[in-house]
């Protein structure tokens, strides 16, 4: 078929006036597209653990897919607050699922999809579910903080322009990155309770850590590792839905109010998933995955709603239904639009009425591959 | 009637391959269980089901003393692929693999003797993620990384000189007080 395709098609040609194929007929020219399309993005990273992840960068009105950013195995990603500059922090294996293990700290253009830089990072990092807490960037966007697990836990310290390592900070018992406002540092929770409050030198290079009084209670009622900052303080919720309202800059970390999300609802409802809730700060509402007949060990169910929770007013102001959302982030603005991610490969946008308590309505969904845990939006 | 039963389960676990997988991973086995059974006895296969219920009825018994099953007893706090059906065992890691030097542990009660067991969750390493076992998450008393002993959302390769995760084996190492 094939052959008598090609006879066919060079007959056709033979017996064509040549100026005639000439005007019928412009070859194109292969080429590669210079840079994404402007406007506001989606990044949702595509975590692997046989392979390559990638961090998938979509149009935030609807949901077109701008491109792709490679990265290896069991990684972390980090985006700048501009939204130009994206990291990642992931491990390339030798063979791929065995041998020396390389992790890299790789810097991306955003706008261009190019790797920028690839600085090697000592073989510490934790080969962790995508959670935003474990890649962070200092307050001052000069630092980079990757949380290590070897299983002790401690904080690579590295340069954010050059990705050099300045310092690796023990943490023990302590987890998650939680940069401390207005100065070089950061805070984790510790394993009795606890938070760990790590001020870092202007040049990276040495620390010091305060503990903190008790925060919370780690075996009646644990808080994910997932954070929200608002109104000057960072939020945390527990596994039985307790909101936790925390001042950071002070010299320890101090619990400022607590609210029980769940106070008079019936079903056995509380927060669920990974990066579970995300606040948006425009209009004072928390945006928090929930399901139903909760018990132990159910605290990574995917949502069943998405409860909108007004901060001020400590009030659900919304209850809407949803199918299997793990994680989610919110925009800042007077009309949010909710993003939410799935491990059966989607991710859905949804709009929101401010007029019906900022309850949720699909509005797109797109498609994601490997297991899609963290997202992050620039406006 | 029993015998059926684990043909479907089999044959569910065949499906599990790839989408159905991640379902699992966030709905939780029992609850991928029953939507799953809920499809079937709405579609085609009602006709030759010899009983009328969904699976998420299954007597517990049953799948609690089932090693193949992920609410066996012993995978109380497991979030990982069965090793026992990788080409392991349930405390073998599968010919050719790593165990892992470092483990999480969960407090699981044995529904025979009634007693609680620890149990190491020990990842086997070095080879392939094993997609084609059940894939299992339980969860019980799990905490964050801040309680890394009972945390699972980590590569317990981590500490072996090949650190791909291929799939996890339930070992009994003491009695809980």
């Amino acid at each position: 078929m094939l052959k008598l395709t090609h006879v066919a098609f060079g007959a056709l040609l033979a017996a064509a006036p040549a100026a005639l194929a000439e005007d019928a007929f412009k070859p194109e020219q292969v080429s590669v597209k210079e840079t994404i399309d402007p406007g506001p993005n989606v990044f949702v990273y595509q975590q692997e653990w046989r392979g390559a992840g990638s961090l998938a960068i979509f149009a935030q009105d609807n949901l077109k897919l701008k491109g792709l950013l490679p990265t290896g195995s069991m990684g972390q990603m980090l985006i700048a607050p501009d939204g130009k500059t994206a990291w990642a922090q992931s491990s390339y294996l030798k063979r791929i699922v065995y041998g020396p293990n390389e992790q890299v700290l790789q810097t991306f253009d955003v706008d261009k999809l190019t790797v920028k830089g690839e600085a090697i990072l000592p073989p510490k990092a934790a080969m962790a579910l995508g959670y935003s807490a474990l890649l962070r960037l200092s307050s001052d966007g000069k630092l980079i903080f990757v949380q290590n697990a070897t299983p002790a836990a401690s904080v690579t310290v590295a340069d954010a322009a050059t990705g050099a390592t300045l310092q690796e900070i023990p943490t023990p018992g302590c987890w998650g990155i939680y940069p401390l406002p207005g100065k070089s540092g950061f805070a984790a929770i510790c394993g009795d309770g606890t938070f760990s409050t790590v001020t870092v030198s202007a040049d990276g290079k040495t620390a010091s850590a305060e503990a903190s009084a008790p925060i919370f209670n780690p075996d009646a009622d644990p808080i994910f590792i997932e954070d929200e900052s608002y109104d000057g303080a960072l939020y945390f919720v527990s596994y039985k839905g307790v909101l936790l309202k925390l001042d950071m800059s002070g010299k320890t970390v101090a619990k400022l109010d607590t609210a029980e999300l769940t106070t008079g609802v019936e079903g056995g409802w509380a927060p669920g998933g990974y990066q579970l809730m995300s606040i948006d700060p425009k209009i004072g509402v928390l945006f928090i995955q929930m399901h139903p007949d909760a018990k132990d060990g159910s605290h990574k169910l995917a949502a069943q709603e998405i409860w909108a929770y007004d901060l001020k007013a400590k009030k659900v102001l919304s209850r809407s239904k949803v199918s299997d959302i793990s994680s989610l982030v919110v925009s800042k603005s007077d009309k949010p639009v909710v993003f939410g991610s799935t491990e059966v490969g989607k991710l859905f946008r949804f709009e929101t009425d401010p007029a019906a308590g900022y309850a949720l309505k699909p509005a797109g969904e797109a498609t994601l591959t490997g297991f899609p845990r963290t997202l992050d939006l620039v406006e | 009637m029993f015998n059926l039963i684990d043909k479907l389960t089999g044959w569910m676990d065949k499906m599990a391959e790839g989408s159905a997988r991640r379902m699992a991973l966030s709905t939780g086995r029992r609850s991928f269980l029953a939507k799953t059974g809920t499809v079937i006895v709405g579609g085609a296969l009602l006709p030759v089901l010899p009983f009328d219920r969904t699976f998420g009825a299954m007597p517990a018994q049953a799948a609690e003393v089932d090693e193949f099953s992920c609410e066996y007893w012993r995978y109380c706090a497991l979030d990982g692929n069965l090793c026992n059906s990788c080409g392991g065992t349930l405390t073998q890691c599968p010919p050719g693999s790593e165990a892992s030097k470092v483990s999480w542990v969960g407090t699981c009660k044995n529904p025979v003797d009634g007693k609680d067991y620890l149990v190491s969750y020990n990842d086997c390493c070095g080879r392939t993620e094993c997609d084609n076992a059940p894939f299992c998450n339980t969860n019980q008393g799990e905490r964050p990384g801040y309680r890394m002993g009972l945390h699972n959302d980590v590569n317990w390769c981590m500490a072996n000189a090949s650190v791909g995760y291929h799939c996890t084996v339930a070992v009994l190492v003491g009695l809980a007080e």
